[in-house]
């Protein structure tokens, strides 16, 4: 484990510090989210403008990173939202990866990304915090704003549901 | 291959097809912006020199921080300003606005490296910086919310080791919860003591809490809170809406949530200030709530009415717009003022604006503010400031990231049914954001 150098004075720099530090694996996450990696990006880097501006209301600057997380779920919540009403559902997936993302990810992939937005928002978001992307139960039940009880559930149904859904498109 | 297996590996092929993520693209501070890009003045002798009197933090009645009386004793201060329009500013202001706001100063740190920061009261007709508030030497004020009479303001303080002047960023925090405290604010000009700033006696200790929207009543004398408790391993307790006696910090009112089931209110050591509001009868409070993975809604719940359910007893009334930034119900309940937020995203379509919406059809209404600027911009409309149950005050922030000789502007007006009123103030060092300034 890498430890992340002390940010500068001032929230500005404090801010990138922590994005230069996580911004990478803020935008798989999102990426795993929403399917493409501009729209992710915008995730991200409003979740730090949104951290810039509450900088002075966070008591422990300790607590940013976990904001951080939740703000780029909040965001991904809102883009999915705002695609769902957009586009009937039917017509969703082909457009949820980009062009570029096809071409560089293989048919085995592709499949899995395809269940992974299959399944409810809740099962969705533990099964990618928990497994794709390894994080421990009371961290993801922060990013969640669930308790531990009902990430250990979602994810439990969620990896069952993906499976099912797995099978069936073989 | 386990499910498992296949999605950690679908996890490495998504990270390998990355591009490299662009760099952070942070809106330059509107003021911080100006102070840059403007020549420094020579300022003149100090007719003050003592505004910054401490608080002594001895008892319950904290301490007045910053007495206009007090400088009358300091060696060398010129004639004693009081706190009055006709002292303090000749400019005018439009019927009804304030005249007095109170704002928290930008984040700092201290010599020991801990978080700290202070607030200032201010006159809305000249930005002049009338006195400065500092909370306790263990805390930093958060957050403030301001009554109708424009002579009080309530500010929310966290307290805790590794805080204020007093931590040590080195100190062993893990084992220590934070506390939220609160102060009234009260201006008395004319009197003794001008300025008065009081720790409200509340006995609950709002440890492991996030704030989620603090209101003064029009009348000045009933705080209310809406807030979430977190438990130990931050599993997320009931949302809870509290109505306090700003006199004798007594509990009036609990509402809670059956189920903790909403997402609106960040995580443990986050505070938002930015989902709850009086309207003007007084005995109305409207707030906005989500459950989880639903669109959060305003609803009203009258605080004259029965019950102690936060959903059961309260009303759904106004569903928000996806681009609804930061909605806030008109004192008379019948519109919801929103606005915008375009940040980072290039040369989008549309420009910042402060729309109405009517509350009983859910359609828009109006445009009561559109930013006249071209496109290329980031930019955040609110109305967060409304003078309790009285008037809504508009902010524009407007900034060019990455165009270091267009400095960032910072537009205040007062919201009207038919009109948008700028105001003279400036946010002086003060980041805006919901909470940060009041009037």
């Amino acid at each position: 484990m890498t430890e992340t150098p002390a940010p500068p004075a001032g929230a500005e720099g404090q801010v990138t510090a922590l994005y230069q530090a996580h911004a990478t694996g803020l935008v798989r996450l999102a990426m795993l989210m929403l399917g493409d990696q501009p729209s992710a990006e915008d995730v991200v880097q409003d979740a730090f403008l949104g951290l810039y501006r509450r900088w002075g209301a966070l008591g422990d600057p300790g607590r940013a990173v976990a904001y951080a997380r939740a703000s780029v779920l909040n965001g991904c919540r809102d883009v999915l939202r705002r695609r769902s009403r957009k586009i009937p559902a039917a017509l969703l997936e082909p457009h949820a990866e980009s062009a570029e993302a096809r071409a560089l990810l293989g048919e085995e992939h592709r499949e899995v990304l395809a269940a992974l937005r299959r399944l409810p928002g809740r099962q969705r978001e533990a099964v990618i915090l928990r497994h794709c992307l390894g994080l421990p139960e009371d961290e993801v039940a922060e990013a969640m704003k669930v308790s531990r009880g009902t990430v250990k559930s979602a994810s439990h149904r969620g990896l069952a549901a993906l499976a099912r859904i797995l099978k069936e498109a073989q | 291959m386990s499910v498992e297996e296949r999605l950690r590996a679908t996890t490495e092929a998504v990270t390998a097809a990355m591009r490299p993520v662009r760099p952070l693209d942070l809106p330059p501070e509107p003021s911080a912006a100006r102070s840059a890009a403007r020549p420094r003045r020579v300022r003149p002798a100090r007719r003050w020199p003592g505004w910054l009197v401490p608080v002594a933090a001895a008892a319950a009645v904290i301490a007045v921080a910053a007495t206009l009386v007090a400088v009358r004793h300091l060696s060398g201060a010129g004639p004693v300003p009081r706190v009055t329009p006709a002292a303090t500013s000749t400019a005018a202001l439009p019927d009804g606005v304030p005249r007095y706001y109170v704002a928290l100063s930008r984040p700092g740190t201290s010599k020991g490296g801990t978080p700290v920061r202070n607030a200032f009261l201010a006159d809305a007709g000249t930005g002049q910086r009338l006195a400065t508030l500092n909370p306790p030497s263990d805390a930093l004020f958060t957050g403030v919310a301001a009554s109708a009479d424009d002579k009080t303001f309530v500010l929310d303080a966290v307290a805790g080791p590794g805080l204020g002047t007093s931590g040590s960023s080195h100190a062993d925090t893990s084992s220590v919860p934070q506390s939220h405290i609160f102060f009234v604010l009260r201006l008395t000009p004319g009197a003794a003591h001008q300025v008065r700033l009081t720790r409200v006696p509340i006995a609950a200790s709002f440890t492991h809490t996030s704030i989620g929207g603090l209101a003064v009543s029009p009348d000045g004398r009933t705080l209310a809170i809406i807030f979430q408790v977190y438990l130990g391993d931050a599993t997320p307790g009931p949302e809870t809406l509290r109505t306090y006696s700003l006199a004798t910090g007594r509990e009036l009112r609990s509402w809670t949530e059956p189920v903790p089931s909403s997402q609106s209110s960040g995580i443990p050591g986050l505070d938002s200030f930015d989902r709850l509001s009086w309207l003007g009868d007084g005995r109305t409070l409207a707030f906005a709530y989500s459950a989880l993975a639903a669109h959060p809604v305003l609803r009203t719940v009258r605080t004259d009415g029965p019950g102690t359910d936060l959903i059961a007893d309260s009303r759904p009334v106004f569903p928000v717009p996806a681009d609804c930034y930061l909605p806030l119900m008109t004192a008379d309940g019948q519109a919801v003022i929103c606005g915008t937020e375009t940040v980072n995203h290039g040369c989008v379509k549309g420009q910042p604006e402060l729309t109405a919406y009517a509350v009983a059809t859910g359609k828009l209404e109006r445009v009561l503010y559109r930013y006249p600027g071209g496109a290329c911009i980031s930019s955040f409309a609110q109305a967060e400031w409304a003078r309790s149950g009285t008037l809504a005050i508009g902010n524009i922030q407007i900034s060019r990231p990455g165009v270091p000789s267009a400095p960032g502007t910072s537009i205040f007006g007062a919201i009207t049914p038919n009109e948008f009123t700028s105001l003279p103030v400036s946010p002086i060092e003060a980041t805006v954001i919901p909470g940060a300034m009041a009037f």
